[in-house]
């Protein structure tokens, strides 16, 4: 008898769940149109020569794009600019933003709950206003970092931050990390709340000292939070381009231009579609690859 | 069908048959521009529209307002897309890339000998793409040099003797800081963008290089240029990074000393300091650029054209409106006079009015002095990227050590001719 | 070892005192239970002990030290949590190095004391595992490990058997007592299960509310609570409660609602003093079934029959309380059924119907 209103009952089940798998299919069709649609007209173009102000018909050039980009100078300088603007601020960014949720962890208060706010208030400026926050502040004559710089004495005259092409990555990577480092803050912050207290307490009882317990204890609550939160501002900072564009355009020459910039400038200013097309590709496969990566480290972690 | 039906029917015939009637009569044309997406120039433009549709009742015009900057890649994604409009304002390279889409109608059909002899020498000729009008001159704005005429005065310059050479618009410059450690020397734009290479261009030939010609970039004029650039942004007279608009208010607050900047100076500096013409020319001028290594100065045309499109059903209509913005006398007088503060390209206008607004120094200057030393650009499609490569040897040249001969060096590399 | 004397201590949370009064001396090696129900203060006052709750008045001293202000680690004590409280991403193995690394100890001298503790509590195979790959059992076993290899002079265990099934918990309980026996340390252990309290505690202190109502050996709280709270808090099934008019003239009491006659004899009445009413407390053993001659018969409804294979129990209800009897198995009652039984009187608990307190 109860064997058969098992049976009875997952024969039930099963006939709810088909139904429901065609209540998904709206949601596919959109994202297959709004995401499918263009990855597969940016693949397709790839392997074209295909420039817009060009009436004729694009010719196929097989995988005669890909070769060029091997060969593409610029495209090298904007992938190792590119590197260096989401490595250096995700890392950064990190880092600032751990140590502050430390050092914030455990102050109560009013005066320690704003100082939390205003620490968080970056992440609350749109970007673009963040950039040309920067922009501003950058100025050689004018700026607020020269001025204070100057007054300081830390430097004799004003610094043109954003035109010199040996430290404007560095500049856009510092207003980038000012922009992120709430996030992590934030992330780092929560997770630490979610440690058992029986676990700190023990730690106590073992006379772990401070750093001890920061390194043995709290950081590896924080390793899974972190790799995801870290993914997230990998690939958003990947494909950053506003503040990018805004503070610099790319320049000066290609010192900031990072494969985004590129990409804009080849497709929408020389209107060069087919190798933009081609670069695309090639920054989709980047980042699909730092999925694969990070998604491993997760999975792993869980059958650990 | 019921009774309500069949009135619901004939209305809706009766309406259909109405609009048609409507249509068959009225053109609508499609004028896509950035004059009314701007602030400063919107009424102006609306309003010589309204007059426009007000002399030509079977002509609407549907203006559909488009950023500056993203003119070029509206117009060429609308060619492609089979839907461009009839008209569009244009200006510097976006003139020349749509052309070289094919998809504009070439205006010398309509625009005959006779009336191109009403221009002023120099307005059209540049728009020539071999036996093609591509385009009309609509708004010339070319650049000069302006001057702070208090400023020379303290550095003890005379004001009525502007710089003639780059050697010694170089003193002037040096006697100028040594009076005012503060103020701009030379308000010039070196960002990265392309209206930057149209710019400095004049500058480049002044001393005799052409970076695109074969060898031209590491050539000994474009180190000399460069070198000048070096030399005077390390004396400090110059704001690197900044964009034209940006030095104009400080022009105006007597911050700056010498501006490389367009005719509408001017109209910029009263609006923003409250001038009256008579104060304006009593504090500022213009004058041709100071003569380079070369023994010539020139000047680049930062100003707008009209373009037609082949795809339009209404080519008549659209001549007649870019004949009327362009030199119809009441809509020269409104909007490019007194909105755009720029200069139309007839030779001479009938009504006084607009004689009278015209006679001024400074538009004499420009008219008869800057107009005949416009020189050509390397528009092409090969423009954004010739932009970007030399500008950023300008900028390093500008901020950095690193030998001239070597950036130059970089330049020629790059631009591979 | 060590000796522990808590002398008026209290505890404020912000307005609120949440505990009143608390004194206890703790001898050297002794095993004391702090037993009481939920939110009696008991898991407060033990984390006092460690120093993971401050104290808001009062002194604690460990032999003579003043330690109100001495560190969590610095008191050498050892805390056995509810939750265990092990570091989730370390083995077993270094679960219990930690303490020992942090105080420097030889990597030679850490590996020893490990494995030896490890044998103590049959933890051998599990040196390389991770806590989440235990079972609760193995992972009280891997906290007590912890606790045991800092050689503490105090054992802290804060209801450490709650999150285990009966079985396991009995076991555990005689692994821990065989542990303090072989440790010879003084070990504090909260708990809310009465029964636990009862078999493991040299002695116990029973709280409520904030307060320590009475401490003492097992059998002076079963024999002898000082008040209505302990008298029914310990012991299972519960004493059963009267409430009882005092008979001035017939030298007893009658049971409100009922009616019936207790007997009482000339101390109890001594001890009653003026009082008009009073509360009678009875233990399950001592009601039975009437003999010949049977004074003080208390009648009762069979609501509850449980049968435990030697004896049973049967929960009775008169209207106006409820009580139990422990039976020998040979008499068959059914519920519904009124049984009358005998009260052993002198073995009856008296208690001050306003101020609980036992008479």
């Amino acid at each position: 008898m109860p064997a058969h209103s098992k049976q009875a009952s997952s024969r039930r089940a099963g006939g709810k769940a088909p139904f429901l798998h065609w209540m998904v299919l709206p949601t596919l069709l959109v994202l297959l149109a709004i995401i499918g649609y263009p990855v597969v007209s940016t693949v397709y173009l790839s392997f074209f020569e295909y420039n817009l102000l060009d009436f004729t018909p694009p010719e196929y050039l097989g995988l005669d794009n890909f070769a060029q980009m091997a060969s593409d100078r610029i495209f090298w300088i904007s992938l190792k600019n590119t590197l260096y603007y989401t490595g250096g601020t995700v890392l950064v960014s990190m880092l600032i933003g751990t140590a502050v949720a430390l050092l914030l962890e455990n102050l109560k208060g009013p005066v320690w709950t704003a100082v939390r706010a205003l620490v968080v208030s970056p992440w609350a400026v749109p970007f673009v206003v963040v950039a040309f926050l920067f922009r501003f502040m950058y100025m050689q004559n004018g700026g607020i970092v020269n001025d204070i710089l100057l007054d300081l004495g830390v430097i004799g005259n004003p610094v043109s931050w954003l035109n010199r092409a040996d430290i404007s990555l560095g500049a856009i990577i510092v207003a980038n990390i000012w922009a992120t480092t709430p996030f992590f803050f934030l992330l780092v912050s929560s997770a630490l709340s979610g440690i058992p207290d029986a676990v700190l307490e023990s730690a106590r009882v073992d006379r772990a000292g401070l750093w001890s317990t920061i390194f043995h204890i709290k950081l590896p609550f924080l390793r899974n939070p972190l790799v995801v939160g870290s993914l997230l501002m990998v690939i958003s900072n990947f494909n950053d381009f506003a503040k990018v564009w805004v503070m610099t355009q790319g320049g000066p020459g290609y010192a900031t231009t990072t494969l985004v910039v590129y990409v804009y400038r080849m497709a929408f200013e020389r209107f060069e579609i087919g190798y933009a097309s081609a670069l695309g590709l090639i920054w989709l496969l980047l980042l699909l690859l730092v999925s694969v990566f990070y998604i491993r480290l997760l999975w792993n972690r869980q059958n650990d | 069908m019921g009774l309500p039906k069949r009135l619901v029917s004939a209305a809706l015939i009766a309406f259909v048959g109405l609009s048609g009637t409507v249509h068959a009569e009225q053109v609508t044309l499609k004028f896509a521009n950035w004059a009314t997406a701007e602030g400063a120039t919107r009424d102006g433009m609306e309003q010589v529209i309204s007059a426009f549709e007000a002399e030509n009742p079977d002509i609407k015009i549907e203006s559909e307002s488009i950023a500056f900057a993203e003119m070029a890649r509206q117009l060429v994604l609308r060619l492609r897309s089979g839907n461009p409009p009839d008209v569009a304002q244009v200006a510097g390279n976006d003139t020349f890339a749509l052309s070289s889409t094919g998809g504009l109608e070439p205006l010398q059909g309509y625009a005959d000998k006779a009336f191109l002899d009403t221009l002023k020498p120099g307005a059209y000729e540049p728009l020539m793409v071999g036996e093609d009008l591509i385009a009309f001159p609509w708004n010339q704005a070319p650049a000069g040099l302006w001057y702070n005429k208090k400023l020379m005065e303290d550095a003890g310059l005379d004001p009525e003797d502007p710089p003639e050479t780059i050697d010694e618009l170089n003193e002037a410059m040096a006697a100028i800081r040594e009076a005012n450690p503060e103020v701009i020397v030379l308000g010039i734009d070196t960002t990265n963008r392309a209206f930057a290479l149209q710019a400095n261009w004049p500058w480049i030939r002044a001393f005799g290089a052409d970076p695109v010609a074969a060898g031209g970039a590491e050539s000994e004029e474009m180190q000399a240029y460069l070198g000048w650039l070096r030399d005077i942004s390390e004396k400090g007279y110059i704001d690197p990074g900044r964009k034209i608009g940006e030095f104009r208010p400080l022009f105006a607050q007597d911050q700056v000393a010498f501006l490389w900047d367009q005719v509408l100076v001017q109209g910029v500096i009263q609006s923003t300091n409250g001038m009256s013409a008579e104060e304006f020319n009593a504090h500022y001028g213009v004058v041709p650029m100071p003569a380079g290594p070369g023994g010539k100065g020139y000047s680049f045309e930062g100003g707008h054209q009209l373009v037609m499109f082949r795809d339009s059903q209404h080519k008549e209509a659209a001549w007649k409106f870019m004949k009327y913005l362009a030199t119809n006398e009441a809509a020269v007088k409104t909007y490019t006079i007194e909105t755009n503060r720029s200069i139309p390209p007839a030779k001479s206008v009938g009504d006084p009015a607009v004689a009278e607004l015209l006679d001024t120094p400074v538009i004499e200057a420009f008219s008869n002095d800057i107009i005949p030393t416009i020189s050509p650009m390397p528009f092409g499609p090969e423009f954004a990227e010739y932009a970007t490569v030399i500008m950023a040897g300008v900028q390093e040249a500008v901020t950095s050590d690193r030998p001239v001969a070597d950036i130059a060096s970089d330049i020629q590399n790059q631009i591979g001719n | 070892m060590a000796r522990i004397r808590i002398s008026n201590v209290e505890k404020d949370y912000g307005n609120l005192t949440v505990l009143k009064d608390c004194n206890i001396d703790i001898a050297h090696g002794e095993f004391v239970v702090l037993v009481g129900p939920s939110g009696s203060g008991k898991t407060t006052l033990l984390r006092m002990i460690a120093g993971l709750e401050t104290i808001s008045r009062g002194d604690m001293m460990f032999d003579d030290l003043w330690v109100n202000n001495v560190d969590v680690g610095d008191r050498n004590i050892a805390m056995v949590f509810q939750n265990y409280g092990l570091y989730p991403h370390m083995t077993v193995y270094d679960n219990m190095a930690f303490g020992l690394r942090r105080r420097r100890l030889s990597k030679a001298e850490i590996d020893g004391k490990v494995r030896r503790i490890a044998t103590l509590l049959s933890l051998d195979g599990l040196l390389g595992r991770r806590p989440r790959q235990l079972s609760g059992g193995q992972r009280q076993r891997v906290a007590l490990g912890r606790a045991i290899i800092r050689d503490p002079e105090v054992f802290l265990l804060d209801e450490p058997l709650s999150n285990l099934d009966a079985q396991l918990r009995v076991q555990m309980r005689s692994e821990i007592m065989n542990v303090h026996r072989s440790v010879d340390a003084t070990a504090v252990y909260v708990t809310h299960d009465q029964v636990e309290a009862m078999t493991m505690g040299d002695r116990i202190a029973v709280m409520n509310q904030g307060r320590i109502q009475q401490i003492g050996t097992p059998e002076d709280l079963y024999d002898r609570p000082r008040n209505l709270f302990v008298a029914t808090f310990i012991g299972t099934p519960s004493m059963g409660i009267l409430r009882c008019d005092v008979d001035h003239g017939g030298s007893g009491l009658v049971v409100r609602n009922t009616g019936e006659a207790i007997a009482l004899s000339r101390e109890q009445l001594d001890r009653i003093g003026g009082r008009r009413e009073v509360l009678a407390g009875i233990r399950p053993e001592h009601l039975h079934l009437p003999r010949r001659d049977a004074q003080s018969i208390l009648k009762g409804e069979v609501e509850l029959v449980e049968m435990l294979g030697s004896e049973q129990y049967l929960y009775l209800g008169n209207g106006a309380a409820t009580f139990t009897a422990r039976m020998e198995r040979g008499h068959r009652f059914s519920p519904g059924e009124t049984v009358e039984l005998e009260i052993d009187t002198e073995a009856l608990h008296l208690f001050d119907i306003d101020t609980e307190e036992a008479l």
